[in-house]
């Protein structure tokens, strides 16, 4: 790839080996092709999963657990082996029935899992469009969150 | 606040980018791309298993390989230590920082809370440098970040000892200070005897040049494994994002390499191998275009099996072409 046809830009940068003008193979810091292409069919797709999945979850077709997993992309068997469970005990915890008999502990181990707080798995934070954002904030009890709803001070007016 | 005066700066890739600029502050100069060719990192492997949320191709060998290969080949040792007790971990961390010693570290992607969040995945192999303590946080230099980042000392210790495939078990890697004398010559042959042997000779057929035949093979299966047409049209955009955007130089690491064998013809003065650095820069530019028509088809949801087919064959050439390649690079060292 030459120097000149490596040029992208986007606030997000990345290392690029291109050919110089004098032939040498050197490393250029450049912008992302991905991100100067496709970043809004990207984060459209994201934003399209998480409205399906969470009116899946509200008609209770899944479990807080299927909703999570597949949001954050993780496999049946990474998430099985990171809670020290089964894959066999992992795939009924994402069928809601099966839901209410987890264990609290390893349900805690699952939200440490998907980095949100326990509350979490019981309730879903509906961001509206107003200038308001949830900030959930840890306490010494690891299975309690304070979550309150503040102005968000950097969204566009 | 506590620092290392690190050196930090971007690099192509998150474990060679950490071995270079630990190399580099303990006063030893060297290239990322040479790194990453004396360890022998370059690779290909189809992989479709239940450790997978779905079928990947991984490009460069397994997490750990480039510093433990590098070290090996190079005769520049590290210190390696593994933990079983996260608060040992973190003390030993500590005390390094103080030393004014930078340490690299394995974590987990997911945990880097100063990359933006529609990045972030669990991912257990990726690796930074700790250059830093500002009170409860430690001060990192990322390879895929152009500043220096902080991180809660509590979230980069969960990021050391998470469970699963590739699991960190708190790795940290430094410099002792002592300084070895590089043997180029047979740094380099032993980085590319390895990259030939990877390439052609594992007798698995989903790694290596076989690996590659295999993906182009296996690709018009992929409609099975999605869940519907956006997540296949996600997953076929992925190809884009494995072989350019996800820390590997372009060109699925093939310009990186290149640059390795130009800059290896010249420390060693062995020609033969501009020729090929040559070729293997047009292989990474055909990688390259394999990438663009996978992200078009991907966002215009062009899905069907004609266009995975056409996909498949460009990817079959590029077996052929690093067979040649790689076996004309083996007859040289030879």
């Amino acid at each position: 790839m030459k120097e000149k046809d490596a040029q992208f830009k986007t606030e997000r940068k990345l290392v690029l080996y291109v050919e110089k003008n004098n032939g040498a193979y050197r490393p250029i810091e450049t912008g992302s092709y991905m991100i100067e292409t496709h970043f809004e069919d990207f984060l459209k797709k994201r934003q399209n999963l998480k409205i399906s999945y969470t009116e899946r979850l509200k008609k209770g077709e899944i479990s807080p657990i299927e909703y999570y997993r597949v949001l954050i992309n993780i496999s049946i068997g990474d998430l099985a082996s990171r809670i020290g469970l089964s894959s066999y005990k992992v795939k009924k915890h994402l069928h809601p029935e099966n839901f209410k008999t987890i264990k609290l502990e390893i349900l805690k181990r699952y939200a440490d899992v998907f980095r949100v707080p326990l509350a979490n798995m019981f309730q879903i934070l509906d961001q509206d469009e107003s200038n308001h954002k949830f900030i959930q904030v840890k306490s010494k009890n690891p299975y309690v969150v304070t979550t309150t709803i503040r102005e968000d001070i950097n969204a566009d007016n | 606040m506590q620092t290392t005066n690190f050196n930090h700066k971007l690099a192509a890739h998150c474990e060679s980018g950490m071995v270079t600029s630990l190399l580099n502050h303990s006063g030893i100069e060297i290239s990322e791309a040479m790194v990453f060719g004396i360890s022998g990192s370059i690779f290909f492997a189809y992989i479709n298993n239940p450790m997978l949320p779905f079928p990947t191709i991984a490009l460069r060998n397994q997490p750990g390989k480039i510093y433990k290969n590098f070290s090996k080949h190079s005769n520049l040792p590290f210190i390696k230590k593994l933990y079983r007790k996260p608060a040992q971990a973190k003390r030993d961390l500590d005390i390094l920082i103080k030393e004014n010693t930078p340490a690299g570290v394995q974590v987990d992607f997911f945990y880097m809370d100063y990359v933006p969040e529609y990045i972030r995945a669990h991912f257990n192999g990726h690796f930074v440098i700790v250059v830093g303590k500002n009170k409860n946080k430690y001060l990192i230099s990322d390879a895929y970040t152009p500043v220096i980042a902080e991180l809660e000392q509590d979230t980069l210790l969960a990021a050391r000892f998470t469970k699963g495939p590739f699991k960190p078990k708190g790795l940290m890697i430094y410099r002792n200070g002592s300084m070895n004398t590089i043997d180029w010559e047979s740094a380099i042959i032993k980085g590319i005897k390895k990259a030939t042997f990877n390439m052609l000779q594992i007798p698995l057929p989903f790694i290596g040049v076989k690996g590659i035949r295999y993906f182009a093979k296996k690709l018009p299966d992929w409609p099975k494994f999605a869940r519907d047409e956006e997540h296949l049209s996600d997953e076929i955009m992925m190809i884009n994002i494995l072989l350019e955007e996800r820390g590997t130089g372009g060109g699925g690491f093939r310009f990186m390499y290149a640059a390795f064998l130009q800059e290896a013809a010249k420390i060693i003065n062995k020609p033969a191998f501009n020729e090929i650095a040559e070729q293997m820069m047009i292989n990474g530019d055909e990688w390259r275009l394999i990438s663009i028509y996978a992200g078009k088809i991907g966002r215009n949801h062009e899905l069907g099996q004609d266009k995975l087919r056409e996909l498949g064959t460009m990817i079959e050439k590029r077996a052929e072409a690093e067979k040649t390649l790689f076996t004309d690079l083996k007859k040289i060292i030879s």
